[in-house]
């Protein structure tokens, strides 16, 4: 039976560098995510800037690009070489057939499917997710402020970003924003859970979220904001659980939750200056 | 050149191209004492075209090594009687190479991607000498790590010389080698000409192939007896003849005299256009 409001399915492909010279093993570097009936493509490959474990860039990023080019044009065409017939690159049967033309250092997987709802917010996860590329610390929590402030909208001028609160035995904690109202404090923290160190990630942010509890019994309030993968690829629900249930915090996913993120952050600062919190 | 013994398919690699390699695991042992061996890329081809293919291939690679050029490391591999019932193929010799993973298929896209770009205009003289009828098709370049930024080319695929496989079967090689036209190439071969020197980089690729043409019987007299016969070809001598006249004729078939008369500022407005 079908609906009006059919869903559009989605299927991506992983692109793998041969790091060996036996072949047997492979780096995922970049990601295809398209829609037949959209139709909607976008493919992503490891850049400059993308440092990963067992790629060295001095080595291997002329492959990379190689075959980024090559694809790129094949798109564009519509004919990628020995197509049997013109094929367009948002089609299953387009990537069936590349999947069988790279065969050497480079390649792609055979299509696979994946249930994505909004492509545009879900891609830039799932490429975190297959590809990891390393980020330093410091770059990922700028990538995550940044889409923490503007998921927050007006409410985020009412905190203060990394401020220190006192923690567990005297130590200040860092914490990505906070709001100090009257009657108590609002702290918002934000994880990358579409990371490859999902795991580690999550528990340090418990660990600095108890740190603060430890110093603050009552009167503070936390909000998780976090990336997830699409549709909890990366096994991310566990986590999201162990967040919760250590801290106490209402926990949000940055990009299905947005709505919720910002209601509640704002009624919680009201709620810390002592004020009525909105319907 | 070295024989190795097929001893385990792997399953074919390209099943779009028209030889549709396998790739091999083969032995230096005929009884497969240190199996599983080293992957090959093999041709099983069939028929008479097949055997034309594989004829060509041996053939001209090991001419264009002869100039100097770079190429796949080449390897009869036998066939044995369970190997070939199994794959429903000839018991017999074939040619393979031996697998990279090191590489990226060609052609390459542009010309600042190569690390010397002579190999395009020297690879061009000889697939015009050879009547290479496929070079600029997807894989028939293969593209290895120079340095960070460049690629060095690697002449991958020979089977389709002499006019392609087919003409080599059906004697219109000789019709393929008679024709004073030069072979295709990539889209910027004008461009590595003139910065490889123009003259200059045609003379010394002409020269190449004179050099390789020296070694055209040592070229045939690799080819085993057997795939002549299946590729139905009985006077191999003919052929090797019309390569020597053709070497000869090299410098019209490129249209040396073309280049003789441009100077730079008519490359610039032609390329421009």
């Amino acid at each position: 039976m079908t609906t009006s409001e059919e869903r559009i399915s989605f299927k991506y492909a992983v692109f793998t560098l041969v790091t060996d010279d036996a072949g047997a093993v492979t780096v995922p570097v970049g990601v295809a995510l398209w829609s037949t009936q959209s139709p909607w493509l976008r493919f992503q490959m490891i850049g400059e800037n993308d440092r990963l474990q067992h790629v060295n860039h001095n080595e291997h990023l002329l492959f990379i690009r190689h075959v980024q080019d090559q694809v790129e044009h094949w798109a564009a065409s519509e004919n990628p070489p020995y197509a049997p017939k013109p094929m367009k690159p948002y089609e299953d049967g387009w990537w069936q057939h590349v999947h069988q033309l790279l065969i050497h250092r480079v390649r792609v997987s055979e299509p696979r499917a994946i249930d994505c709802s909004d492509p545009n917010e879900e891609f830039g996860p799932l490429f975190e997710s297959i590809v990891g590329p390393f980020r330093t610390h410091r770059e990922s929590r700028t990538r995550l402020a940044g889409q923490i402030q503007d998921c927050l909208g007006n409410v985020a001028r009412c905190f203060k970003a990394r401020q220190p609160l006192s923690g567990y035995g005297g130590r200040d904690v860092k914490v990505l924003r906070a709001h100090k109202g009257k009657f108590g404090f609002v702290v918002i923290e934000g994880v990358n859970l579409a990371a490859g160190q999902a795991e580690a990630l999550s528990d340090a942010l418990v660990s600095k979220l108890l740190r603060v509890k430890a110093a603050n019994p009552s009167g503070c309030e936390f909000v998780v904001a976090y990336v997830s993968s699409p549709h909890g690829l990366n096994g991310e629900a566990v986590l999201v659980d162990w967040i919760k249930e250590k801290t106490g915090a209402r926990v949000f996913d940055l990009q299905r939750e947005r709505e919720k993120l910002r209601q509640t952050a704002t009624n919680l600062v009201w709620k810390a200056d002592g004020q009525a919190t909105l319907a | 050149m070295e024989t190795v013994y097929a001893y385990r398919d792997d399953g074919c690699i390209a099943p779009w191209s028209r030889w549709k390699p396998h790739a091999v695991l083969c032995t230096e042992s005929a009884d497969h004492r240190e199996r599983p061996g080293i992957g090959h890329v093999v041709k099983l081809a069939q028929g008479s075209d097949g055997a034309a293919a594989l004829i060509s291939e041996v053939i001209c690679t090991r001419l264009i090594a002869a100039g100097g050029l770079n190429v796949l490391d080449g390897r009869f591999v036998m066939a044995g009687p369970a190997f070939a019932t199994a794959n429903q193929i000839e018991e017999g010799r074939y040619y393979g190479t031996v697998r990279r993973f090191d590489v990226v298929d060609g052609p390459p896209e542009k010309l600042d991607v190569l690390a010397d770009p002579r190999e395009i205009v020297d690879l061009w003289a000889f697939d015009s000498w050879l009547a290479t009828i496929d070079r600029n098709t997807y894989g028939n370049i293969l593209l290895e790590r120079a340095d960070a930024e460049h690629f060095r080319v690697i002449a991958a695929d020979q089977s389709d010389c002499f006019g392609g496989a087919g003409a080599l079967a059906s004697g219109r090689w000789q019709a393929a080698l008679a024709k004073n036209s030069p072979a295709e190439s990539v889209a910027f071969l004008q461009q590595a000409i003139f910065q490889c020197g123009r003259l200059l980089a045609l003379t010394a690729a002409i020269e190449r192939v004179e050099q390789a043409a020296q070694q055209l019987d040592q070229a045939f007299d690799l080819v085993p007896q057997e795939w002549w016969k299946r590729a139905g070809i009985p006077r191999p001598h003919e052929i090797r003849d019309a390569l020597a006249a053709r070497a000869r004729r090299l410098r019209d078939i490129l249209r040396v005299g073309q280049w003789e008369e441009l100077d730079d500022d008519d490359f610039r407005g032609a390329y421009l256009l």
